[in-house]
């Protein structure tokens, strides 16, 4: 049996010298980039790449995270990524790194090799949250919430539904983008991050459009509510509608869209929208003798809002409802049905079939 | 006793993602890989069932056994050689795939070499060991494994950022005219029943391989959603230009409340065990082939401990696994992959041509000699 052990030992032992060459780098010589942002450099052609660096602190307290930001300008942003590795101590990890961050000049010129760089990073992680500075990533990345609790993780608590849920912040990730940008049919959207006006926090209340290569058009806060409700079936939202001189806000538990096209020419996009939730505001005696004809004026006022939107968003060349892809998928179209749908697109019309119902009145009557 | 068989069509139907069966069907997806999709199933289906079927007319008998009782010398040894090259090659690739993708996505400042070469000391102990230690360890991997496919699977086929309408524009090109890589591509998820070649003679004569509507549904199952999810994930068009097509994928899902929230690195985990017990089995099956070209040899699935002819073999299939390494780029790689994805259908269907032959002259009785059962054990 001995004879066959040792060798057995020593080979073990000479893999452990091999573990010598793996680059393997201990967790306290890694700097984590908890956000990354891009944009323009003050010299024309030139990228600048701003890192939020997290630096590990033992305390863990709001207000009391340290996190380092560092920016460097460059012709690419590989570039200005690697020479940022002069700038720091500790090599740089963006295994971490969950929100990236596109400066509004840069979509505006087109952000097409920024994100062929981050497409070919293999460790910026693929469920990044992505968004749109404004007025600049650098900007927004300087800042310092007060309820931070972990280095960064107030940006990363804004998206998603891990922390607040709002109705006005969408959400993107960096694959759905990257998705977006190719797809036939379907364009991209950023939520826009801006600084609070009282400079400690974060606001994301509105949506950038994109088409395939840049900005087209933002919505208002209303409007991006809008979007999220009939795009997203955000069920979090609310929908307020004046009433006979008062304004009821309906909060919605409930959103389900479905999206159909007449057999006409130029189709005729029909979107039914069925949405149910509990009356937040309102006048007294609501149920008992008024709730239906409310929800016959809350559909009207509804799908005349959304109808608004869809023409506005329809205007600017974009498709972020993904309705050429649905137009292609029901008729399982072939490139030249897409080209014919490119062709109509602009003259499409829409119409909103909308259902509201009021579930509940809240606690009161 | 058949429950080991499903283990093996279970592993080989999920593998297919280290052996570029999505990537090649991904970039024919605009031209017929959704029919040869279609085609694939059924001609897979019919393969493993009349595979399943020709072997139970054997039992006990592995195929290099079956060569030896009924073909020339010579003629057997060439095919068991070719048989040996297919099964010790699948395991090369699969290895070298997986050491790439760890490379890629774990670190890639490491030593390509040195993944690669603790995968395949790992790969050659294991291919070493006796058929029935293999079998009872791929059990135990397997279960192991199961919990993180489910969910793995589940979350991807539930996504809410799932694009059904990007699936559907694809699966709309089924009326293109079915694409031959890609046909032999998708077949290979139905290869898993081809592992009675050695594996059968462990199965006991009375046993009878029951619920074969296992492998339809299962192979089915995995060649959809390896097709399709990747897909759904990325677009139409986007999902054309990834090389680790998979592995984004599973990238692109979130564990919010998990340990780890890039569901990336459970994946890579998962298939850590797959691959390590498909170049295990591959090997394994190959080097039995290898065993059979001696004269003297004997099937011995129980022997304990080994003889060191299973070693050396194995350790040579270790050693062209790095020469294949050496040697092979991401192109050749690719190139490697598909013309091995073309040959194995071939083989396959060669496999069944000769047993329904050999089926056929047992039956008129003209068997030349009674072939040497190994006796399997009453457990």
């Amino acid at each position: 049996m001995r004879r066959r052990t040792v060798p057995l030992f020593v080979l073990a032992v000479l893999l452990l010298a091999l573990s010598g060459g793996c680059g393997f780098k201990d967790i306290d010589k890694r700097f984590f980039v908890v956000a990354l942002g891009i944009d323009n450099g003050v010299r024309p052609n030139m990228y600048k790449v701003t890192l939020r660096l997290a630096v590990p602190s033992s305390k863990i307290e709001s207000g009391k995270t340290i996190t380092e930001v560092e920016s460097f300008e460059a012709p690419t942003v590989a570039e200005a990524v690697r020479h940022l590795k002069a700038l720091v101590d500790k090599e740089l990890d963006f295994g971490h790194c969950r929100v990236i961050l596109f400066g509004k000049s840069l979509i505006e010129a087109g952000m097409d090799e920024p994100l062929s760089w981050i497409a070919r990073r293999r460790d910026v992680s693929s469920v990044a949250y992505v968004g749109m500075a404004e007025p600049n990533a650098f900007d927004v990345l300087k800042l310092h919430p007060l309820s931070e609790r972990y280095p960064g993780n107030a940006l990363m608590l804004t998206f998603g539904s891990e922390g607040t849920e709002s109705s006005y912040t969408l959400t993107e990730y960096l694959f759905d983008l990257i998705r977006r940008r190719t797809e036939t049919g379907k364009d991209g959207y950023l939520p826009i991050v801006r600084k609070d006006i009282d400079g400690n926090s974060y606001r994301v209340d509105k949506v950038a459009l994109l088409d395939k290569r840049k900005l087209r058009l933002s919505l208002t806060p209303e409007e991006t509510q809008l979007f999220n409700i009939s795009a997203k079936n955000f069920d979090k939202s609310a929908i307020a509608i004046p009433y006979e001189g008062t304004r009821i806000v309906l909060a919605l538990s409930q959103v389900r869209t479905r999206v159909s096209f007449s057999g006409t020419d130029v189709p005729e996009v029909v979107i039914r929208i069925r949405a149910s939730g509990f009356v937040e505001q309102g006048p007294p005696q609501l149920l008992t003798t008024k709730a239906e004809s409310i929800e016959k004026h809350m559909e009207s006022e509804f799908s005349s809002q959304l109808e608004d939107l869809l023409y506005k968003i329809r205007d600017s060349g974009v498709d972020p409802y993904g309705f050429g892809l649905r137009y292609m998928a029901k008729i399982f179209g072939k490139p030249k049905d897409w080209e014919k749908w490119k062709a109509d697109y602009p003259r499409v019309t829409f119409r909103v079939v909308s259902d509201i119902r009021i579930d509940k009145a809240g606690i009161v009557k | 006793m058949y429950r080991y068989f499903y283990y093996h069509v279970i592993y080989v139907g999920l593998i297919n993602i280290m052996i570029f069966v999505p990537w090649t069907l991904l970039q024919h997806r605009f031209n017929g890989a959704v029919s040869a999709i279609g085609i694939a199933i059924v001609y897979g289906t019919a393969l493993a069932y009349l595979t399943t079927f020709l072997f139970s007319k054997f039992p006990g008998l592995g195929l290099a056994d079956i060569l030896k009782a009924y073909l020339p010398r010579g003629l057997s040894v060439l095919l068991n050689l070719i048989g040996a090259a297919i099964w010790c090659l699948a395991g090369v690739l699969v290895v070298y795939a997986y050491s790439t993708t760890i490379q890629q996505f774990f670190n890639p400042d490491m030593n390509p070499y040195l993944f690669l070469s603790l995968m395949t000391l790992a790969g050659v102990w294991g291919s070493s060991r006796s058929t029935r230690t293999i079998q009872f360890a791929q059990e135990i991997l397997l279960l192991i494994c199961a919990p993180l496919i489910i969910m793995i699977l589940l979350k991807a086929v539930f996504s809410p950022w799932l694009d059904w309408n990007a699936i559907r524009v694809t699966a709309g090109y089924v009326t293109n005219p079915p694409s031959f890589v890609a046909f032999c591509a998708a077949s290979f998820v139905f290869a898993g029943c081809n592992t009675l070649a050695v594996v059968n003679r462990l199965l006991p004569a009375e046993a009878r391989i029951r619920f074969k509507w296992i492998i339809p549904i299962f192979c089915t199952f995995f060649l959809l959603v390896s097709f399709f999810i990747p897909i759904g994930f990325h677009g139409t068009v986007a999902v054309g230009e990834y090389l680790y097509v998979w592995s984004v994928t599973a990238d692109s899902m979130i564990m919010e409340y998990g340990f780890v929230y890039r569901v990336l690195f459970l994946f890579l985990l998962l298939y850590t065990a797959l691959s390590l017990m498909f170049a295990m089995n591959t090997w394994h099956t190959a080097m039995e082939f290898v065993k059979a070209c001696h004269p003297k040899s004997k099937p011995q699935p129980d022997q304990y401990p080994v003889g060191p002819a299973n070693w050396w073999i194995s350790a040579v299939f270790g050693v062209l696994t790095i020469a294949y390494a050496l040697w092979s780029n991401e192109e050749r790689n690719q190139m490697v992959n598909q013309n091995w994805l073309i040959a194995q259908v071939f083989t396959d269907l060669l496999t069944v041509l000769l047993l329904s032959g050999f089926a056929f002259r047992k039956k008129r009785g003209q068997r030349r000699s009674a072939p040497a059962a190994a006796v399997p054990d009453s457990r």
